[in-house]
């Protein structure tokens, strides 16, 4: 990834971005162009196999195995500037790289399945922060149950196998965190749980948003959940972006046949008229 | 273990135990009804076919072949469990168990030895392999194992002997030595014998295995952490171990009763070459001794496994603990 030079333009620059599959050589993403200033949330929706997951990979960098990108250029990633920041507190007060993290559809299966959550998120709070063993459990335990798990997680761990799918995603969060990022990837964070803990994961990345001053990047196939959320919204398909705007622009008033289809095919989520 | 709870941990080696004692059991059974239901009088195998019936009597007194089976069971048993012993050796007039004690230092040292080299060797090559799948590096580790494994054990040890000893003279031909630095030079031919013939298996299994598990969402999750490769290959290594540790024990186990070969063409004077002195003289009591003692050895090397199993594990220790946990789920 290269740098980009301005500090108060977007952090997330795309720009052309090309991938295809390395067999078959077949386009898989075609030219996506798109830029994220800072603080904001910023949502990728279309149906499966659009190229919205790929694209969120490529920008994190972890492509997945027989996916190549055609030019790495086509991503820049800009140093961020602290005091430019308008929105929340910083993780961090000096003007730095910015640092990705990333959360992912299946919570349960992108968790180490034989060690502990709270040794898992210590473990990359002790190589990401520098804190020394013992006090880095402490602090993970810490993180873990500000982030709506039990107290519990003090004094005993527990292994992903042992939680539910939205006590998981609230660990993927909490690795997320651990590494103190700028920039957050969402990857269908919310697909593979309960209709009812997705309202709380959302609520919970939104006042993450809210405190900790992170852009996002949320790539979803369920408008529903994109509205809740995002400040700007990109629709794919078959690899491109065919439509992009203000997320009650889009909601409101589609300009493609496409992207009528996905608002119409919006499910409300059990519990949102109560708020 | 942070997550060990010490009543289901208990419960679960309780088990373990449970289970070991009752294959003791089995074995032993086994191995006292083998010799009376082999077809034919074991004295007249012992003595052949010109023996006179005053010694084939005399032979059945000994072992006591001419009691009641009832009471030869109870005898065979009590035996056993006051003194480890299932009776006099017929070939060498002497205690089976103390025969057997005498030989097992060799054969402990090279199935050690042999166990800790299948690990220097395998471990490596499959993780390797793994992270360079598709490489010459991978393929080599593919193509050269299984070389070694159309070589039978006796044929390798031969070439080491001929290679090492007899032209380079690094190892000795054969024996063992005085002293913990004798007996690991003593031991560095045959065990490596044996390891090559054990070491493609558990290659190819953990190799699989690894690769597997690099596929797996959570080593996404681990590099999007930024975590260190190294820190990144012990999550992979630990994933992918369990299936290769039993295996592993599977192999070892085997080796047992399978280092016969090798202490023969070194000169080794373990178990294995006592079982086929006393497999050649007939000498029952011995084999059972012999049998009971191997049962014993595999059996502690499957617990051995199944602790480390659970170590690596918590699912392999048992729905217990995992019940005990999973009320906060």
């Amino acid at each position: 990834m290269s740098e980009a030079n301005s500090n108060t333009g977007p952090i997330i620059r795309v720009n052309n971005l090309r991938i295809h599959a390395s067999a078959s050589g077949r386009t898989l993403v075609d030219g996506v162009s798109f830029d994220a200033n800072p603080g904001e949330t910023v949502g990728l929706v279309g149906e499966s196999g659009s190229g919205k997951s790929l694209t969120l990979r490529a920008i994190m960098g972890l492509l997945p195995e027989g996916v190549d990108l055609d030019d790495a250029k086509a991503i820049a990633i800009a140093p961020v500037d602290a005091a430019a920041r308008t929105e929340g507190v910083p993780l961090r007060d000096d003007s730095h790289n910015p640092r990705l993290a990333m959360i992912f559809q299946d919570p349960v299966f992108s968790l180490d399945p034989l060690t502990g959550v709270v040794k898992q998120v210590a473990e990359v709070l002790r190589y990401n922060q520098r804190i020394p063993s013992r006090e880095s459990k402490t602090r993970a335990a810490d993180l873990l149950i500000s982030l709506g798990l039990p107290e519990s997680l003090r004094s005993s761990d527990r292994y992903p196998g042992q939680l539910s799918g939205g006590q998981c995603q609230r660990v993927g969060i909490a690795i997320a965190l651990a590494t103190k990022p700028d920039i957050l990837l969402c990857d269908e964070p919310t697909t593979a749980l309960d209709v009812t803990v997705q309202l709380q994961i959302l609520d919970l990345l939104a006042d993450l948003r809210q405190r900790l001053g992170l852009t996002m990047l949320f790539v979803t196939h369920n408008l529903g959940v994109a509205a809740r959320l995002c400040d700007r919204l990109m629709v794919m398909q078959h690899g491109r972006i065919v439509e992009t705007g203000a997320t009650q622009d889009i909601l409101n008033n589609p300009q493609q046949e496409y992207t009528r289809r996905l608002v119409n095919a919006i499910l409300p989520i059990p519990g949102e008229q109560d708020q | 273990m942070t997550t060990s709870r010490p009543a289901a941990l208990a419960k679960w080696l309780g088990g373990i135990v449970v289970h070991m004692i009752l294959v003791l059991v089995l074995v032993t059974i086994g191995v006292f009804l083998i010799v009376r239901l082999v077809p034919g009088d074991p004295a007249q195998m012992v003595l052949g076919i010109k023996a006179r019936p005053e010694q084939i009597a005399d032979i059945h007194h000994r072992l006591g072949l001419d009691q009641p089976i009832g009471k030869q069971f109870t005898s065979f048993i009590a035996t056993l469990l006051t003194t480890g012993d299932t009776g006099q050796s017929i070939a060498y007039n002497v205690s089976s168990r103390a025969l057997v004690l005498d030989r097992l230092p060799v054969s402990l040292w090279l199935i050690c030895c042999s166990a800790i080299l299948v690990v220097a060797i395998s471990l490596p090559l499959a993780m390797t392999a793994a992270m360079h799948k598709g490489s010459w590096v991978d393929q080599l580790v593919r193509i050269v194992p299984t070389i070694t494994l159309g070589m039978p054990e006796f044929w390798v040890g031969l070439v080491f002997v001929l290679l090492f000893a007899v032209t380079f003279k690094i190892f000795p031909v054969g024996g063992t030595q005085p002293g913990i630095d004798g007996m690991l030079y003593s031991m560095a031919l045959p065990s490596l014998t044996i390891a090559l013939a054990q070491t493609p298996f558990i290659v190819r299994s953990l190799r699989t295995r690894i690769l597997e598990v690099l596929g797996a969402d959570f080593v996404v999750t681990l590099h999007a952490a930024h975590l260190p490769e190294r820190v990144i290959r012990r999550h992979v290594l630990r994933n992918a171990l369990l299936p290769a540790l039993q295996l592993y024990g599977m192999k070892i186990s085997f080796l047992v009763g399978g280092t016969l070969v090798v202490e023969q063409v070194f000169g080794l004077k373990g178990v294995g070459s006592l079982l086929f002195g006393a497999i050649t003289a007939r000498d029952f009591p011995l084999i059972q001794a012999i049998a009971i003692y191997c049962a014993l050895g595999v059996v502690l090397i499957s617990v051995i496994v199944e602790i480390a199993g659970g170590l690596i594990d918590y699912r392999v220790r048992g729905r217990a603990e995992h019940a005990s946990a999973g009320g906060m789920a």
